[in-house]
């Protein structure tokens, strides 16, 4: 196995075109245990560990959030930056893996993994986050929504690196919240996950509402969901009727040995209504 | 402990740090499968892919003539007996005829690289005829399919005292409730392993992760058909084990392999193959008949128990005998009718693992007195103070219960914590608070263990103490280099412990059944006396005195103005060719026979614990969120609190696993489902509750120094208090293992 070990993002991009076979390596802890169980045996590892003086930054500048791919998960739990609204990464970093795996894993491994078990996919899905993808002949910019493809598949050419996600401030009576279900409290892979960012001034404005598996096996926006909570007053769970019979139909949630796809439909339903009521200020 | 015992002790009751945790924070201390012998072969172990099977061929020619092989071994290669087991020699050290469950050892390959030995797996030709898979314990008792040729019941047996069909008729009540529990896997931090070779002499060394040395060997010895003498274990360090390591696991496979090969071989199990191989705790189906009178008093108790124990049995006959002694709880129970079974599934093996059979059962008998209370409209500590057994009387299975006083203590204890007025749910949380109270004895019964240790006076100022139950972690080596510098009234930095070597140590049998404290410790205690007494003699003869005449203390021999250090006796002694070396065995106190129907109740001595666990409900969701538990224990004489706390509360963490996220699960074709941290969680430190633990003063005359047990008490009464607490905080029984949210929506 060779192992390309760029300094700089130059650099990184220039050997990619060369050997466009190359897995990426960020933080390994997603690859490393795929090499170790022989799940997946690379020629090449670009091992871009190098740029994460370059890729690994937390900046608010025009409205825009922006978070370079390299930032750990160690680091957006202690960032002063996501502040106010922006917490909600930090809900998510708490029950992310240990804090071994904190200090390696990147934001940016965790949206390219592409599985429902990536939590910041679905919390940045829910802020309608967009992905900058770069390569020597340029730099585009595509919606996480379109980047994500299936389990495991990403809207990626082989020459390309992420180096970036941005989302827009949430200002204007935006508010986000995320919560995680598993078997115990930490270093565990969700049953369901749940993001919602609502825009609320006395009646859903705009609501976006993401999860693990919706409609297939990779998180994604309930959209059916969104809509009935639109122009809602909520005052209870009443007025969330609708919106949770809306998400039930979305939800493509399995049973397997972990939790029956049952009791998984029940826990996204309850997290949904106390996610949503905990945003509007609602008991 | 009071501040009186403090003061009658030099080193006891004195929570020193761990001799080997400096080494082992630091990262330096080397386990045997962080050892890697200069020209090492690999060993690789070819395993079963199926659940149950005929062997119709298993051909190793190709593999042979690989590249780097250097022995590939299949059943007819093995020198002596195909058989092992802790109690019976039944399990093949490799597959003969049958297979019995998914991962069983089929060849052994040792070659000059892992790849290579992995290759040459491919190559040796494996014909299997399916058989189906039979992983139900009622489905193994209904016999369509024979697991073994003599049938699916290991062991049947009948224990029973009084007339239970009178009592009912008399009774004010009669409950009955089938309880089950799950298997269980140890999970230990390092995965069965270690390292083989053969020296100049043909001796055979095997130095692996493990809980008894002596057994090892004999084991070892007849699958070579060599003498043991011929043979070395070593265990000593052991990442962790919890009854897991305390039947064989890679040690006559790394034995045959280093015996064939003549050269050094490593054998370490990945984690995967721990969860495919490795044993687990049985799992139960009991079904409890208790009979009470109006005011709660136990009238009788009928019990039919079932344990799974898997293909084979290892220690499953005493697994049972512990579940049997257990269901009467620490009880006065008129009269009882005990049904037990063990029984064969294709469900792995099923071994020990802490406190093995009293969990399982604990949680019927608990459970039910839980029950009883809450019918009777009777406090749940207050049944259990009118039913334990006090002082003097006469125990279940015809034993006098020596000393109970700590038992009754901690339940007085428990009634009067605050803990039952801090269950205060809100919205959709409810809070309830549950107790259960456990009872586990330490050692083998009555069966015969005579432990043997050893000291040596080193002249150069140190004194050696060697005994052969492992230190997995529990804090043994310091336990007992603090009753040795107690008896010697030395200093624990003068002691240096050699654990767990049959090179070096007589046979003090092996670190499980909590009796390590018991059996090393009184062994250590009279090895140090037999010291004493010969340098007394040697100290009395340069001073001119008799004996009778010489003081000792301080690790001094004094007479009038005159004394000698024991290193300086043992120089003398040097000089003169006088061994340095002393040995003494002790008898483990024991009824001389047990209780018919059983092959080791009852036990002399007992250690008790009463849980309380405070748990909240998300009433939505059914998720379990345990807040706080408090432990109050008996364990005799209190050695090193911190690591005896320590032990506590490892146990009650490990029960609340048992409790609440882990299940050791086979697919419906028999094979493993959750074999790695990934899907077999266990609790984390962020799953770990609040913890008090508080031990009561007692002091049992047949421990050294007063001291018991410690290591099994923990686990054994938290699945039925946290059930209990369940039930309090919401209305539902949950009378199966592990409490799964979906339980209780």
């Amino acid at each position: 196995m060779e192992v390309l070990m760029p300094n700089t993002l130059d650099e990184a991009l220039r050997a990619l075109v060369k050997n466009q076979d190359a897995v990426i390596v960020a933080g390994g802890t997603d690859l490393w245990p795929r090499i170790r169980d022989l799940e997946v045996r690379p020629e090449r590892l670009l091992d871009i560990s190098g740029l994460s003086g370059e890729l690994s930054y937390i900046r608010k500048e025009g409205g825009k959030v922006r978070i370079g791919s390299m930032t750990t998960i160690a680091e957006i739990y202690e960032s002063r930056e996501l502040d106010g609204p922006l917490e909600v990464f930090k809900d998510v970093a708490a029950k992310f893996g240990s804090p071994q795996i904190r200090n390696a894993a990147t934001i940016g491994g965790n949206i390219c993994a592409s599985l429902s078990s990536e939590d910041y996919i679905t919390l940045l899905l829910a802020l309608d986050a967009s992905v900058v993808l770069k390569s020597v002949y340029g730099e585009r910019t595509l919606r996480l929504e379109d980047f994500i493809v299936d389990k495991r598949t990403v809207n990626r050419k082989p020459y390309e690196i992420v180096t970036e996600v941005q989302f827009n401030d949430m200002t204007d009576g935006w508010r986000a919240g995320f919560e995680k279900i598993g078997r115990r409290n930490t270093l565990i892979i969700n049953l369901v996950n749940v993001a919602v960012a609502l825009r609320y001034n006395g009646r859903v404005e705009e609501a976006r509402v993401a999860l693990n598996r919706v409609n297939r096996k990779v998180p994604g926006r309930a959209r059916a969901a969104e809509k009935a909570l639109l122009g809602k007053e909520i005052r209870g769970d009443s007025d969330l009727e609708e919106a949770v019979e809306a998400l039930r139909g979305e939800l493509s949630l399995t049973s397997d040995f972990r939790a029956s796809g049952e009791y998984r439909v029940a826990l996204a339903e309850v997290y949904f209504k106390r996610i949503v009521k905990r945003l509007v200020g609602v008991a | 402990m009071t501040q009186e015992t403090y003061e009658l002790y030099r080193y006891l009751n004195r929570s020193i740090p761990r001799l080997d945790s400096e080494q082992k924070v630091r990262g330096e201390l080397k386990y045997l499968t962080d050892v890697y012998p200069e020209g090492m072969l690999h060993g690789y172990v070819l395993r079963s892919t199926v659940a149950h099977a005929r062997i119709l061929e298993i051909s190793t020619e190709e593999a042979e003539r690989a590249p780097g092989i250097r022995a590939v071994l299949t059943y007819k290669d093995i020198p002596g007996i195909n058989g092992y087991g802790a109690i019976v020699p039944e399990i093949p050290v490799l597959a003969y005829e049958r297979v019995r469950y998914y991962g069983e050892p089929l060849a052994l390959i040792a070659a000059d690289s892992m790849e290579q030995a992995k290759a040459a797996a491919e190559m040796i030709k494996v014909r299997l005829e399916p058989l189906p898979a039979v992983l139900d314990v009622d489905e193994a008792m209904a016999e369509k399919v024979k697991i073994h040729d003599k049938g699916n019941v290991a062991r049947h047996t009948v224990v029973k005292r009084g007339d239970v069909s009178k009592a009912e008729a008399q009774a004010h009540l009669v409950l009955e409730r089938t309880y089950r529990t799950p298997m269980q896997k140890h999970m230990f931090i390092e995965p069965e392993g270690g390292y083989a070779y053969v020296d100049g002499s043909g001796v055979v060394h095997v130095l692996a992760g493990g809980q008894s040395p002596y057994r090892d060997k004999l084991q070892i010895s007849r699958v070579l058909g060599i003498s043991p003498e011929m043979i070395r274990v070593k265990n000593y360090p052991t990442g962790g084990a919890f009854g897991g390591k305390d039947d064989a696991t890679v040690q006559i496979h790394l034995a045959l392999l280093a015996y064939r090969t003549r050269k050094p071989v490593r054998l370490a199990w990945t984690r995967e193959e721990s969860g495919i191989a490795g044993y687990h705790r049985t799992a139960s189906k009991i079904t409890i008949r208790t009979a009470v009178d109006r005011e709660g008093r136990l009238l009788s108790n009928s019990a039919k128990i079932v344990l799974d124990s898997g293909a084979y049995q290892s220690f499953g006959p005493t697994i049972l005998d512990v579940s049997i002694e257990t269901i009467n709880g620490p009880y006065r129970v008129p009269s009882y009718l005990i049904d037990a079974y063990l029984v064969y599934t294709n469900n792995g093996i099923a071994s020990a693992f802490r406190g093995f059979g009293a969990p399982e059962s604990n949680f019927a008998i608990e459970s039910m007195m839980n029950e009883l209370a809450a019918e009777l409209g009777i406090d749940p500590v207050e049944i259990r103070l009118r039913n334990i057994l006090r002082t003097g009387e006469e125990g279940p299975f015809g034993n006098v219960i020596r000393n109970s006083a700590g038992l009754e203590e901690a339940l007085n204890r428990a009634r009067s914590s605050g803990i039952w007025r801090r269950a205060n749910g809100s919205g959709w949380i409810k809070e309830g608070v549950g107790v259960a109270v456990a009872i586990k004895g330490v050692g083998f019964g009555t069966l015969p263990d005579y432990p043997s240790a050893a000291v040596e006076v080193i002249p150069e100022g140190k004194v050696r103490v060697m005994f052969t139950n492992p230190d997995y972690g529990q804090g043994v080596i310091t336990g007992i280099a603090q009753l040795a510098a107690e008896r010697l009234q030395i200093p624990v930095s003068e002691i240096e412990v050699i654990n767990a070597d049959t090179m070096h140590s007589p046979d003090t049998g092996s670190s499980s059944a909590s009796r390590t404290t018991l059996t090393a410790g009184s062994a250590v205690v009279q090895a140090i006396d037999e010291a004493l007494s010969k340098l007394r003699v040697e100290a009395a003869s340069s001073f001119g005195a008799s004996s009778s005449e010489v003081q000792y203390s301080g690790g001094r021999f004094m007479y009038r103005d005159r004394s000698v250090t024991i290193y300086e006796l043992a120089r003398r002694l040097r000089q003169k060719g006088r061994s340095l070396r002393f040995e003494a065995t002790f008898e483990v106190p024991r009824y001389p026979e047990p209780v018919e129907g059983t092959l080791e109740v009852p036990h002399m001595m007992y250690m008790y614990g009463v849980a309380l666990v405070r748990a909240g409900v998300d009433a939505l969701l059914g998720k379990v969120n345990v807040k706080e538990v408090e432990f109050y224990a008996d364990i005799g004489n209190v050695i090193n609190p911190s690591i005896a706390s320590g032990q506590v509360e490892g146990g009650v963490v490990q029960g609340l696993g048992y409790a609440t996220i882990e299940e050791y699960r086979y697919s419906d074709d028999g094979r493993p489902l959750n074999i790695n941290f990934t899907t077999y969680v266990v609790p984390t430190a962020r799953d770990s509750p609040e913890m008090y633990v508080e031990f009561v003063k007692s002091y049992d005359e047949l421990g050294p120094y007063g001291a018991k047990g410690v290591g099994e008490i923990g686990i054994i009464p938290v699945g039925a208090a946290l059930a209990e607490a369940v039930y309090r905080a919401t209305g539902k029984r949950i009378r199966d293992l592990p409490i799964t949210p979906w339980k209780l929506v």
